[in-house]
């Protein structure tokens, strides 16, 4: 085998290894069903936001947490829940390790906070492109695309600004009161 | 004659039946003493207490304490550590002359509550998240801080909202009332001075041109729909939502769309004096 073919198969493996997602070591997820009392779930938001990635197991959590929903004891369920929801499609897959993708996350945002969108987002639905166009659009995302991976203050944010959009803004307002 | 004890019997029968109901009498209220300037070099630590609570409120003494639920009346000491949860708040008053009010999954720690001679220093740090902020004057000099990962604000008396999260940044947004420059703002590269209902933020710190953008363009993020302004619960209100102007859209059109903003104005001698604590 010569240089130039070892070049090339070098190359390639670099350009694969690239384009496959990151797969992190651990996820933040309480395991121990035990562990599900509020200092944990307080504990575990607490480790998400300090992640630099999200990875879907920890993402998929934050999400049911966020909407009220049950997390459940397992991967499978969790996953279950996603795809009755409409979050991800039937065949897609979420390795629990693996960084999460802003597009699902942003899908699931904007279906579970009933944000509509523009033209193509109403007349072709909750897209993942689009729904990440769309939280773009409200400073919700900070101009990202829909293979990015998501860092954890990150996922607080859009969190965040999704829990003032469907209680209708900021709570109590101490600071207007002269 | 018979009547006066009959009232006399009916008023102790009362009196009886209200100290049973409380379990014990509720103790007199001390006369707390004026706050006065310390002599140069002492001081004084100040503590917090809890005012109210709402949702999932925790609380530790200090980075390696064990994080506990916190209730009213609640007494934190100088470097706690505060955090909320979803559809959470807690109102804090914060030594003798501030009052805090932490939103919905905020991190805050309060390292320092003192009187510093004739200073009241006060020194909050923000993770993230987002709090409301009225520092009052009490006849001392204040020195109110907080700091965020990308700013410090400095207040002398004054009320305003500081949230800061990852895509936005920091923002702040005075009230009203706020004396001329009450807030200033240092952030990593620029210093605003923030008067009345001012804002401030990572993209555009100095208020003139944080109010041009906003009033030129109408941010629909958070979009204030007629359900959510027909909610009984959703009140318009001088401040109104600070991360994208929505709630003081909101705001704007329950009071016959008329802005409440105002340019930044720069001091003068003529300048009246400050008005803003009644």
């Amino acid at each position: 085998m010569d240089s130039r073919n070892v070049g090339i198969w070098i190359g390639t493996l670099l350009i694969v290894g690239a384009c496959s997602r990151t797969t992190l070591k651990q996820s933040h997820s309480a395991a121990d069903p035990s562990r599900s009392d509020e200092f944990a779930r307080m504990d575990f938001w607490d480790a998400v936001a300090k992640e630099r990635a999200v990875c879907n197991r920890d993402a998929l959590r934050a999400l049911l947490l966020q909407f009220d929903l049950e997390p459940g004891d397992s991967d499978e369920k969790a996953i279950a829940t996603a795809r009755q929801r409409g979050w991800i499609r039937d065949k897609d897959e979420l390795a629990p390790l693996e960084t999460a993708r802003v597009g699902w996350i942003a899908k699931a945002v904007c279906i579970e906070t009933g944000v509509k969108g523009g033209v193509t987002m109403r007349v072709l639905g909750p897209r993942e492109r689009y729904a990440v166009h769309e939280l773009n659009y409200r400073g919700w995302l900070a101009n990202m695309t829909p293979n990015q991976a998501i860092s954890g203050i990150q996922l607080m944010a859009l969190l965040g600004a999704a829990e003032d959009h469907t209680s209708g803004g900021a709570g109590e307002i101490l600071a207007g009161a002269n | 004659m018979r009547h006066i004890a009959l009232v006399i019997l009916l008023c102790a029968a009362t009196a009886a039946a209200q100290s049973t109901t409380t379990g014990k009498p509720a103790p007199k209220p001390k006369d707390q003493p004026a706050l006065k300037p310390l002599p140069k070099g002492e001081t004084r630590v100040f503590e917090a207490i809890v005012m109210k609570v709402s949702g999932v409120v925790q609380a530790r003494a200090d980075r390696k304490a064990k994080w506990k639920k916190l209730a009213v009346n609640d007494v934190l000491k100088p470097g706690v550590l505060v955090r909320t949860g979803r559809k959470s708040m807690v109102a804090l008053r914060v030594g003798p002359n501030a009052t805090i009010l932490i939103d919905r999954q905020t991190r805050v720690a309060i390292p320092e509550i003192i009187q510093d001679g004739d200073t009241i220093k006060t020194r909050v740090g923000m993770e993230f998240g987002r709090m409301d902020v009225k520092a009052s004057r009490i006849g001392l000099a204040i020195d109110f801080a907080v700091s965020t990962p990308t700013s410090t604000l400095a207040v002398r008396g004054t009320a305003f909202r500081i949230s800061w999260d990852a895509v936005r940044g920091a923002r702040v947004q005075g009230v009203p009332g706020n004396r001329i420059r009450a807030i200033e703002m240092e952030y990593a590269r620029d210093m605003a001075k923030l008067s009345r209902s001012d804002r401030s933020d990572d993209d555009f710190a100095l208020p003139a041109i944080n109010a041009f953008w906003a009033t030129y363009i109408v941010p629909l993020q958070g979009a204030i729909t007629p359900e959510v302004l027909e909610d009984p619960r959703v009140q318009p209100t001088e401040l109104g939502k600070i991360p994208d102007g929505s709630g003081l859209d909101a705001a704007n059109k329950a009071a016959g769309n008329k802005l409440d903003r105002l340019p930044s104005t720069p001091p003068s001698d003529n300048t009246p004096p400050p008005t803003d604590e009644r």
